[in-house]
């Protein structure tokens, strides 16, 4: 099934409604159709700082703890913003861990080429968080929320199924599987996230970055794993614009020049 | 035809302004079914919100952020009537886990509160969660991130210091958010922490670094003011004893390091007015003022704090009147404790 049409779709369906009206069973029908190659690059996700509490393994947790760090959950509360400095400022051998038996959980992960990342992150420090979730596309993340950037062992990885993301797979509002301007052709099993800037005209193209999926782990799949972390920032800029405004000019970006009814007749004829 | 599970199962719309009761009975059969499990369908009619984020506490706080302003009062005290009733058993610690990460990301001081009433429990403070963590130990960083709103939660504190599972890696970063809870009592708190940081010292060997960090926490839970009144109360280490024992380093954090935080120049004016706290112990050609300094930690960007301003120059910005009996009964005793 050609999954950008599903994709399209979803931006007017929601996941349920898929299933219930057009009988598609996400797991069966549609997730993991386009699996991808052994990877071969540095891969990253990015994810919530707080979580890195249970990421870490015990003595890299107990050494940062004693010396006076703290991951924020958020930066509202006093002291987390300085608390978010004194972590980006670490030197890079004191960000390197080892993954805890809890690993990066046991849900679907979602990677990007480390590289990549780095690139789109390269300039000015300030703004860089918002930088990597526009890029990303990770639209729930919200305001004074502090993100990081996690370095994902290729270890595990070798053992799952690796796959293009579907929304079907927890995608969010804003949320591609290949734009219709791939800015160029990836290895198989890789899909683009929709970079949010270009829903406000502050980005030349929809695409952001590769984007790739590994099915989820069995318990302490990542244990002992090593890895590195680095603290981006805290998201200041809001792009949860208004449901409906924003969700509307989001799907016209993605179905042009096809009108909703003719998307809604393509996905039926498939089903 | 509709089946009648379905007509009893709340909607969205219900549970977004619904009652704490009512979003407390969903909350409970959801986690009780998802965590054997691990299906989403356990949240239900919120399903297509799990498994979005890496954990549970992430995708909750997203179906928490679609409920109105007006009723979240009603969904955080529901996650506080879970959080205090869930027994405290394996079995449900991944439930209690996923309650306080909820309520850490969304500042649920309800939770906070009755979680402080199950630490004194062992059976609670001692659940091991899979990272190695106790749940006392993920407690105590949840108070210590939301210290710094709210005043009360001294007795969490003290709850958590008495407990046999309290983690002496977090000896000082629960200080200062206890002297942040009371900071005319700073003192009395630096006491009652004093063995917990002296096996810190020992066990896990903080950096100087370090050290200066945690004690620039302190400084600015309790004020520069308060600190520079209370450091003639500092113990200090007589020779060749343990320092860990003593209050070394704070005092070589706050006073004596090269780089500490509040640095000691004489003042040529005296005696004429200054602003800063001004000690004479040796007569008047011998005046120490302390001057804060900027943090090594604080970017340029940081806002101003006692003793900085805009522009990063050094400002002194507190008085005390050397005239005041009070204030030269403190230089004296400050003056006896640090030898000068």
């Amino acid at each position: 099934m050609p999954d950008d049409i599903v994709d399209q779709i979803t931006t007017i369906v929601q996941p349920a409604l898929l299933k219930k009206k057009f009988g598609i069973e996400s797991d069966r029908d549609f997730r993991f159709c386009v699996l991808a190659d052994p990877p071969s690059e540095a891969l990253a996700t990015v994810t919530l700082a707080g979580f890195l509490e249970k990421m870490l393994d015990r003595p890299s947790l107990v050494e940062l703890s004693a010396n006076g760090h703290f991951f924020p959950y958020r930066a509202t509360a006093t002291g987390a913003r300085t608390a978010v400095d004194r972590l980006k400022s670490l030197p890079e051998e004191r960000r390197h861990f080892r993954f805890s038996p809890e690993g990066l959980g046991d849900r679907t992960l979602w990677v990007t080429m480390s590289e990549r990342l780095a690139a789109a992150l390269a300039g000015p420090d300030d703004g860089i968080a918002d930088r990597a979730r526009d890029v990303l596309g990770l639209v729930d993340l919200e305001r004074d929320d502090v993100v990081v950037l996690v370095g994902v062992p290729s270890g595990p990885l070798a053992e799952r199924k690796r796959a293009r993301p579907t929304v079907l797979d927890g995608g969010n509002r804003r949320f591609t599987g290949v734009p219709r301007d791939p800015p160029e052709a990836l290895g198989e099993g890789w899909g683009w996230t929709f970079d949010l800037r270009a829903l406000f005209g502050a980005a030349e193209r929809q695409a952001g970055l590769p984007e790739c999926i590994c099915e989820g782990w069995p318990s302490d799949a990542f244990a002992g794993e090593p890895s590195s972390f680095t603290v981006l920032g805290v998201i200041e800029l809001p792009r949860k614009d208004p449901v409906g405004v924003g969700d509307d000019r989001f799907a016209e970006l993605l179905r042009q020049p096809r009108s909703r009814d003719d998307l809604m007749a393509e996905l039926a004829a498939l089903v | 035809m509709t089946n009648p599970a379905d007509q009893d199962r709340p909607t969205a719309a219900s549970l977004r302004a619904g009652s704490s009761r009512l979003v407390k009975a969903w909350l409970q059969d959801a986690l009780a079914a998802y965590f054997p499990t691990r299906d989403a369908g356990a949240f239900a009619p919120f399903e297509a919100s799990i498994g979005r984020g890496y954990f549970l506490a992430d995708d909750l706080r997203v179906i928490y952020a679609g409920v109105p302003a007006d009723n979240g009062r009603a969904w955080r005290g529901a996650m506080a009537d879970l959080v205090a009733e869930l027994p405290a058993s394996a079995a449900n610690v991944d439930a209690l886990d996923t309650l306080i990460d909820w309520a850490r990301f969304i500042a649920a001081y309800e939770v906070l509160a009755r979680v402080g009433n199950r630490i004194r429990s062992d059976s609670f403070a001692g659940l091991q969660l899979k990272n190695g963590e106790t749940l006392l130990e993920r407690s105590l960083r949840m108070a210590i991130e939301l210290a710094a709103e709210t005043t009360d939660l001294r007795d969490f504190f003290i709850e958590a210091v008495q407990s046999r599972f309290f983690p002496i890696h977090l000896s000082l970063q629960t200080l200062a958010a206890l002297c942040r809870s009371e900071p005319d009592h700073w003192i009395a708190h630096l006491g009652m922490m004093r063995p917990f940081i002296a096996q810190m010292l020992r066990h896990h060997r903080p950096g100087r670094e370090g050290l200066r960090r945690q004690t620039q926490e302190l400084v600015d839970a309790i004020g520069l003011r308060r600190a520079l009144e209370g450091i003639h109360k500092l113990r200090r280490a007589p020779s060749r004893a343990d320092d860990a024992d003593y209050d070394e380093w704070l005092a070589s954090a706050l006073l004596l390091d090269e780089d500490s935080i509040v640095e000691m120049v004489p003042d040529p004016f005296f005696p004429r007015p200054v602003p800063g706290i001004v000690f004479s112990p040796r007569g008047r050609r011998d005046v120490r003022i302390f001057v804060p300094r900027s943090s090594l930690d604080e970017p340029a960007s940081a806002p101003p704090r006692a003793g900085r301003d805009r522009r990063g120059e050094r400002k002194v910005d507190i008085f005390l009147d050397y005239k005041d009996p009070a204030v030269r009964e403190i230089a004296k005793q400050t003056a006896s404790a640090f030898g000068w």
